[in-house]
């Protein structure tokens, strides 16, 4: 009504037409009615799954989850089809950094059990070192009761690791299977963390250990950086099939299209020459934060 | 003629509309003036914020409300105390369970082996209408009970997502209890007015004991759901020397306060519930429930075995301490006169009986005298009872168990 009243006498000359009365109402009415939205497009590793409930400090106590079912928190739009529903699992806080000494002997920990996190594939193993208890990434032959090493050292001779060890790169020896690599060293691991996969040492570089992730694909890293020995947990995962559409819908995925055509698009063949190594470094520039221009001052 | 609109993917008008969101975000060109700017040492500041007005702090004033505010819990707190105590309550249990206790009180273990006096009273029979009456009691407390609240839900692990009706019924910590007050009452009604008139029997009291091992201050806080005392201190006749004794186990790499939180409000001395001034102060036995809601891990996977049985011995040893230390001071270490105490720990189904003898409060290391704790464990008084096809049953009851229990009171 307001608007109405505001636009009642005006018309504006753009080139040689002119814009009508009702036209500027229209197009007035539209810009005020649908607000300039940005939603954000899914992927990078950005899943709208879940939102953990982190505390201040780091526990063992399972923490709460609160199911985004593909919806962005800060528009509320749905921004991931197909993610809804679901069991809800409350999530183990697993600290990714292995740290260990840099000089002298390993530090030790022991396995106190293995657990099935809900909230990602592998399995998850209740560790404790001398006062505390954290959670890490189980491995294959993982059982109650091993006891397990890190160490940061870089020694001259590679150490003959097992598994579930965690050494940095350049320390163990060339064909080892790794997993949970970081990307900076002291960051924490961040390659690698699906129910039965690992990373194999293919070579060494100078001062760059050359890894093959689970997608072939060979990538460098500083030798400096925290790895730990053997394959992930819960083999089995790859193979097994869902079974039942109940069984998705138990996973939080909502019924697809099912549209597939077996020979077009993403589900053809592809044959594709081999990528050339990927260097792992942290971006030192960063770009300046943007600047939003707005008519208001 | 076109009802609908069509929605082009390639449509002017919405470019129009989105051209000033896409062009309203600039990213400014890194001209490289800040570093340089930097390294020369010549101080700058970003010209917005330059043209703000600086805000001054503004003074707090407090006004006095409708009540006291508490303080909040951190370091500024009058009560605040630097060195952290390490604590056990009755709501968590150790990590390695009994091994973690051993390390904790450095007791060695007897396993299955009880006092001789104890072994003797308990293979006395009990006449049959002192055995119908524990199985009325186990009826009473488990069936025919009038309490219902929500028992704990219903899981199974084949399948995940089914939702099981909700099953109203006796909660544990009811059931414990009256069966446990229940048993005790059957035995003082058995026994002759000169060994009951000598006994208190006191329900839920608490006992708290502090103590230090190897620099570490760890505080036991207790709660007694049982404590039987009696006007003379309890002895028993323990000289058996070939019992195989299960030493103090080694730990590493975990250290024997894992699972203790530590706190930095706490109160510096032991408590003992009774006063000294009591005669009948000296504790007997004392009977501990296990009710699995209360009790469970942090990483809330369900208690083992032997964090229960872990349980039961540091329960025996708070309540031993904190008598200890009010006859003959906080200070301590080593007992003129071993203190003896019986320990009973249930969950309405399974017994775990104990005796500790208290040597020595002096916890550092592995070598010296050592407490002993003797314990037979995991006497199943009955197998199930419950309603089956609306018929109260009580299938496998264990005499056995109301006969340690007689003798448990009786020594």
């Amino acid at each position: 009504m307001a608007l109405n009243r505001l636009f009642a006498g005006l018309s504006i000359a753009v080139t040689p037409s002119v814009l009508g009365r009702r036209t500027i109402q229209i197009a007035a009415i539209n810009y005020a009615s649908k607000p300039n939205l940005v939603k954000p497009k899914p992927g990078f590793g950005k899943s709208y799954r879940r939102i953990v409930h982190f505390p201040e400090e780091y526990t063992v106590k399972p923490l709460e989850v609160t199911n985004l079912a593909g919806r962005d928190p800060v528009s509320g739009r749905v921004v991931a089809k197909g993610i809804g529903g679901g069991i809800k699992h409350k999530y183990h806080w697993i600290n990714w950094f292995r740290d260990g000494p840099t000089e002298g002997p390993p530090q030790e920990e022991k396995v106190i059990q293995i657990l099935e996190c809900g909230c990602r594939t592998a399995h998850v193993a209740l560790v404790a070192v001398g006062d505390k208890l954290k959670y890490i990434l189980a491995t294959e032959n993982m059982k109650a009761g091993d006891i397990i090493k890190t160490s940061r050292h870089l020694p001259r001779i590679p150490v003959r690791a097992n598994e579930g060890d965690a050494y940095v790169l350049g320390a163990l020896p060339t064909g080892t299977l790794v997993h949970c690599i970081e990307k900076e060293p002291g960051q924490g691991g961040l390659y690698v963390h699906a129910a039965g996969t690992y990373g194999t040492i293919l070579r060494k570089q100078d001062d760059r250990v050359i890894v093959q992730m689970p997608s072939k694909r060979p990538f460098s890293f500083s030798q400096y950086c925290m790895a730990v020995v053997g394959r992930l947990s819960n083999i089995e995962h790859g193979t097994t099939p869902i079974g039942s559409p109940q069984r998705n819908r138990w996973l939080g995925n909502r019924p697809r299209s099912g549209l597939w055509r077996r020979k077009d698009g993403r589900h053809g063949r592809k044959i594709k020459p081999p990528k050339p190594v990927k260097e792992i470094t942290h971006p030192t520039k960063f770009p300046l934060p943007t600047i939003q221009l707005n008519m208001h001052p | 003629m076109k009802l609908s609109q069509v929605l082009h993917r390639q449509h002017i008008g919405f470019m129009f509309k989105k051209h000033w969101m896409v062009q309203g975000k600039r990213v400014p060109i890194d001209t490289g003036v800040e570093d340089s700017l930097k390294q020369k040492g010549i101080p700058f500041e970003d010209a917005l914020e330059f043209i703000k007005e600086k805000q001054e702090p503004k003074e707090r004033i407090k006004i006095v409300g409708p009540y006291e505010h508490p303080l909040p819990q951190d370091e500024n707190h009058p009560d605040f105390k630097e060195r952290p105590c390490y604590t056990l309550k009755k709501s968590n249990v150790l990590l390695e369970g009994i091994s973690q206790a051993q390390v904790l009180t450095k007791t060695i273990i007897a396993e299955d082996v009880l006092p001789q006096r104890i072994e003797e009273l308990a293979e006395l029979p009990a006449p049959k209408a002192i055995h119908r009456g524990v199985k009325q009691a186990i009826l009473n407390a488990n069936v025919f009970d009038c309490e219902q609240k929500k028992l704990p839900k219903k899981k199974d692990p084949l399948r995940p997502a089914y939702n099981f009706s909700r099953i109203l019924g006796i909660s544990d910590k009811r059931r414990n209890l009256n069966l446990t007050n229940k048993l005790l009452q059957l035995v003082e009604k058995s026994n002759d007015a000169e060994v009951t008139q000598n006994k208190y029997v006191l329900n839920d009291v608490e006992s708290l004991s502090v103590f230090d091992k190897e620099d570490d201050l760890i505080q036991f806080q207790e709660m007694s759901n049982i404590l039987v005392t009696s006007n003379k201190p309890l002895k028993h006749d323990l000289n058996e020397s070939n019992i195989p004794f299960i030493e103090i186990p080694d730990l590493y790499p975990v250290k024997h306060t894992v699972t203790l939180p530590p706190e930095h409000f706490y109160a510096e001395s032991s408590k003992y519930p009774v006063r000294s001034s009591i005669i009948k102060k000296h504790p007997h036995t004392t009977w501990l429930h296990f009710n699995s809601t209360e009790v469970n891990n942090i990483y809330e996977t369900p208690v083992t075995p032997t964090q229960i049985l872990g349980r039961s011995l540091t329960h025996a040893f708070t309540v031993a301490t904190a008598y200890a230390k009010q006859l003959y001071g906080e200070d301590v270490k080593d007992l003129p006169d071993p203190i003896h105490l019986n320990c009973i720990q249930t969950d309405g189904q399974r017994f775990h009986f104990g005796v500790l003898e208290l040597n020595t409060l002096n916890l550092d290391g592995t070598e010296g005298t050592k407490n002993v704790w003797y314990c037979k464990n995991d006497l199943k008084l009955y197998d199930s009872c419950r309603y089956l096809s609306a018929i109260p049953v009580l299938e496998n009851y264990n005499p056995k168990v109301y006969g340690y229990i007689n003798a448990f009171y009786n020594c």
